[in-house]
């Protein structure tokens, strides 16, 4: 089997579908392009592909990752050639590395992201006053009740450019925090989020996109 | 790209890819380009709309003419509705998020009864006056076809005009006539008449219904000279020939039918007497294999799906179908594509056809025995036997299905209590089948359905009346207290449903301000249950001293006129009172493309010769 890393991007076009509706559309895609993927065995084959992170709906992206699986070997180049003019219009393979020996699965590297919304007035002051904290208790709720946490910790950094404010925020599946939580606590309701990199680490803990963690 | 007007709006609606379009295989034109915009008008919510083939059909038919454009609106669901209501803002298309009401046309398919408040609250949420006479130049002209257009009196003052039959080429006729008229600057009226002269085309201002001095119904007749007398439907001779659309849209949402929807031929001859797309649909015609298999390899290309469902009234049926079956099975088993049967007939079935399709994905199966007993089933001309469908699930469950499910209706003509014992010795019998045969009991599960017989125009039962609301419950209740195993799941339907259900399909023009009033006071999805209003419906009736016992209850003689006389499915309505007749007699009629001509008429009516067709000649 041959594995592959693809960085995509989900468009203003499809901004609305869901992380499901995506995988769909994935599928269907490179079914159209008859590119050769792998098929998992058993009583409802599916396709191996596999989601760095769950997208939202409503989020649009400039760089989400997913991992692909082949039968044959075939030249990255070549599949993006192929598969991107079966894709949606919206969705769209950015980059693509084959992936040599045996690797972590994506979800398991990644490590923050990096969102982007527009805002109306200038924020600097507050965002400021933000990162002082030392932290900040926030409420979450889900099936098994509500529970209090501090994300200060999970908060990687907040600046302005232009008319926009950028946070990297943690990503894994021990310690995630929501673009939506944090422009709450700056009282900002604008709810068009752009997603614009995904990031996981390098030995000395910095900050790097996974394809070029494969590079690395 | 346009930019979505609604998208700021979407991020607090339930499923928001419902209002985003922008699927693939989705046609955009600029609309400043073309001649011609039509607004196809489904009356449901995206993943209904989206599950139907004829819609697509339509969609992808008319964008293939240059110089029409076809785009899509559907019935918002209520969440996003309230939305627009508290914006003011109006209903939009999905491809170039156009108003509705700066279409050319707006175009409403009738598939059934309870969407039918829907489409008046489109209207209005596109800001299109929701009664035809409210109408000015400016406004779209607002048509309609489907099964339902077949009786079009209760939606008579909303729609301007109804196209009866098969719409692949009657729609481009009709475009083709707006386009030419509006460039001779032709008013709404006399576009109007002029729509009159398409063969199947019902313009319901241009006529009227007579009543003698008892006020007793005589019938509708044109108001006018040169309109016609009888409407007689479209319908495609050819089906091989016939475009098909390959390069048909693909959701994103996950819908009701997310699929390759191959039509393998269009109508049913088997007869069954309830069954008005049997009627409708006539006469049989079925595709050829070359084509199928041609039309199927293009479809997987362009959408990329991984199933193809083999559709058509009675698939099973078709003359080629095991080779069908095997041909599309042996090319794509092995890419991941799966090829499904949507409904068999128990008598057709053979389970190597079965077992050849579901080589990829075994799904449940699903049988249709329609009534519990022989005696029933002879009445409804349902050609099946007990014998049937025992062997069938006897060798479905040989060959490893552990589930299945079992369609009835109740409140079928001269039914009694034995025959619903009928339905539960079925039950039992088939559970007792599982036992000697089946693989694992704790995967084993019977589903038994039952929805309510509602008499439909154009089929031998519309002179029926249905049995009452009560005498339903009480069957429903029956089954429950007799439907005991643990293995057998029963569901029903809701009576009141089915009972405003035979109202509007025997409906006449008095309903149509009932429509409109209930609409008023807040009906709407009524085929939906959480907000299906049966009070306010009610009062509606009452406000307007209508009586709808006299439509859902109503045993009209075999000669006096009905509501939809002036409508003709091509079927004879001195045929559909002789089976009417066989039926309380118990007596069975053959399948025409099989066995003796019936005499319906349709083929005589239509010049068509069905029984060449299935042997595989020309038409």
């Amino acid at each position: 089997m041959h594995k592959y890393w693809l960085k995509y991007a989900k468009g203003e076009n499809v901004r609305f579908i869901s992380h499901l509706d995506l995988l769909r559309a994935m599928d269907r895609a490179i079914r159209r392009a008859g590119v050769p993927i792998a098929y998992s065995q058993g009583f409802n084959p599916h396709p191996k592909l596999s989601f760095a992170t769950p997208l939202s709906v409503g989020v649009v992206s400039h760089g989400d990752y997913l991992e692909m699986e082949l039968t044959e070997e075939l030249e990255p180049q070549d599949i993006m050639e192929t598969m991107n003019p079966k894709l949606p219009e919206g969705i769209e393979i950015l980059e693509m590395e084959k992936l040599d020996g045996r690797k972590p699965t994506l979800g398991a590297i990644v490590a923050a992201t990096l969102y982007k919304v527009e805002i109306k007035d200038d924020l600097d002051n507050q965002i400021q006053e933000l990162l002082n904290e030392k932290e900040l208790m926030i409420e979450r709720t889900n099936k098994k009740g509500t529970k209090i946490i501090d994300i200060r910790p999970l908060i990687y950094n907040i600046y302005t450019k232009g008319n926009c404010i950028y946070m990297l925020l943690a990503t894994s599946s021990s310690a995630n925090v929501k673009p939506k939580e944090v422009l709450n606590l700056l009282s900002i309701d604008n709810p068009n989020i752009d997603k614009e990199e995904t990031f996981c680490r390098d030995e000395n803990e910095k900050f790097i996109t996974p394809l070029e963690w494969l590079k690395n | 790209m346009h930019e979505n007007s609604y998208k700021d709006l979407l991020h607090n609606v339930e499923k928001p890819s419902r209002y985003s379009g922008n699927e693939w295989n989705v046609v955009k034109k600029d609309l400043e380009k073309i001649d011609l915009s039509i607004c196809l008008a489904f009356p449901d919510i995206y993943e209904v709309a989206m599950s139907h083939l004829g819609f697509k059909i339509l969609y992808h038919i008319i964008n293939s003419r240059d110089e029409f454009a076809a785009e899509r609106v559907n019935a918002p669901w209520t969440d996003f509705e309230k939305i627009l209501r508290e914006k003011n803002m109006p209903l939009r298309s999905l491809e170039s998020q156009l108003e509705l009401n700066k279409f050319d046309l707006v175009g409403f398919t009738l598939q059934y009864e309870m969407s039918y408040t829907n489409i008046l609250n489109m209207l209005d949420l596109g800001h299109i006056p929701v009664l035809s006479q409210d109408r000015g130049e400016d406004a779209p002209l607002v048509i309609a076809g489907g099964p339902c257009a077949f009786n079009p009196e209760p939606l008579h003052n909303i729609i301007d005009a109804f196209v009866i039959g098969e719409g692949e080429e009657a729609i481009l006729e009709l475009l083709d006539t707006v386009k030419k008229g509006k460039k001779q600057g032709l008013k709404r009226d006399e576009l109007l008449r002029e729509l009159t002269k398409i063969q199947g085309v019902y313009v319901p201002k241009y006529y009227q219904g007579k009543y003698d001095e008892n006020g007793v119904y005589k019938g509708t007749f044109p108001t006018d000279e040169g309109i016609p007398k009888t409407i007689t439907k479209r319908f495609i001779r050819d089906m091989s020939q016939s475009s098909f659309p390959q390069d048909m849209m693909v959701p994103y949402m996950d819908i009701v039918h997310d699929r390759i929807m191959l039509e393998i031929c269009r109508g049913c001859s088997r007869g069954c007497r309830f069954c008005q797309a049997g009627m409708l649909y006539r006469p049989v015609r079925e595709k050829n294999l070359e084509t199928l298999l041609e039309q199927a390899e293009k479809l997987v290309k362009s959408t990329g799906y991984g199933e193809i469902s083999l559709s058509s009234l009675s698939s099973a049926d078709h003359s080629q179908i095991h080779d069908l079956a095997k041909g599309l099975v042996d090319t794509y088993k092995d890419k991941g594509v799966g090829v499904s049967l949507p409904s068999l007939r128990v008598d057709s079935f053979s389970i190597e056809l079965a077992e050849m399709v579901q080589q990829v994905r075994k799904t449940g199966l699903t049988f249709a025995p329609e009534a519990g007993s022989q005696r029933l089933r002879d009445v409804i001309n349902k050609n099946v036997t007990e014998e049937n469908l025992i062997n069938a699930v006897s060798d479905a469950f040989k060959s490893g299905w552990n589930r299945v499910k079992l369609y009835f209706m109740i409140g079928l003509p001269t039914e009694t209590y034995e025959d619903l014992d009928g339905i539960v010795d079925l039950a039992e019998k088939v559970v007792a089948e599982y036992k000697k045969h089946g693989k694992n009991m704790k995967r084993f599960s019977v589903t038994v359905s039952t929805s309510s017989f509602v008499p439909k125009p154009h089929t031998p039962f519309q002179w029926v009346p249905q049995f009452s609301k009560e005498e339903l419950v009480n069957r429903q209740n029956y089954l429950k207290s007799k439907l005991k195993s643990r293995y057998i799941n029963y569901s029903w339907h809701d009576v009141e449903v089915s009972y405003l259900e035979a109202i509007f399909a025997k409906g006449d023009r008095k309903l149509a301000d009932v429509l409109y009033t209930a609409w008023k006071k807040g009906c709407k999805m009524d085929g939906w249950g959480e907000h299906f209003k049966y009070d306010i419906w009610l009062d509606s009736f009452k406000e307007l001293e209508v009586n709808p016992d006299n439509y859902a209850y109503a045993t009209p003689q075999a000669d006096n006129p009905l509501p939809w006389d002036h409508i003709s499915s091509g079927v004879n309505k001195k045929y559909m009172a002789l089976e009417y007749k066989r039926a309380l007699k118990e007596e069975i009629t053959e399948d025409c493309s099989f066995g003796a001509c019936g005499g319906c008429g349709a083929c005589n009516n239509l010049k068509y010769d069905v029984k060449k067709v299935r042997r595989g000649q020309d038409a």
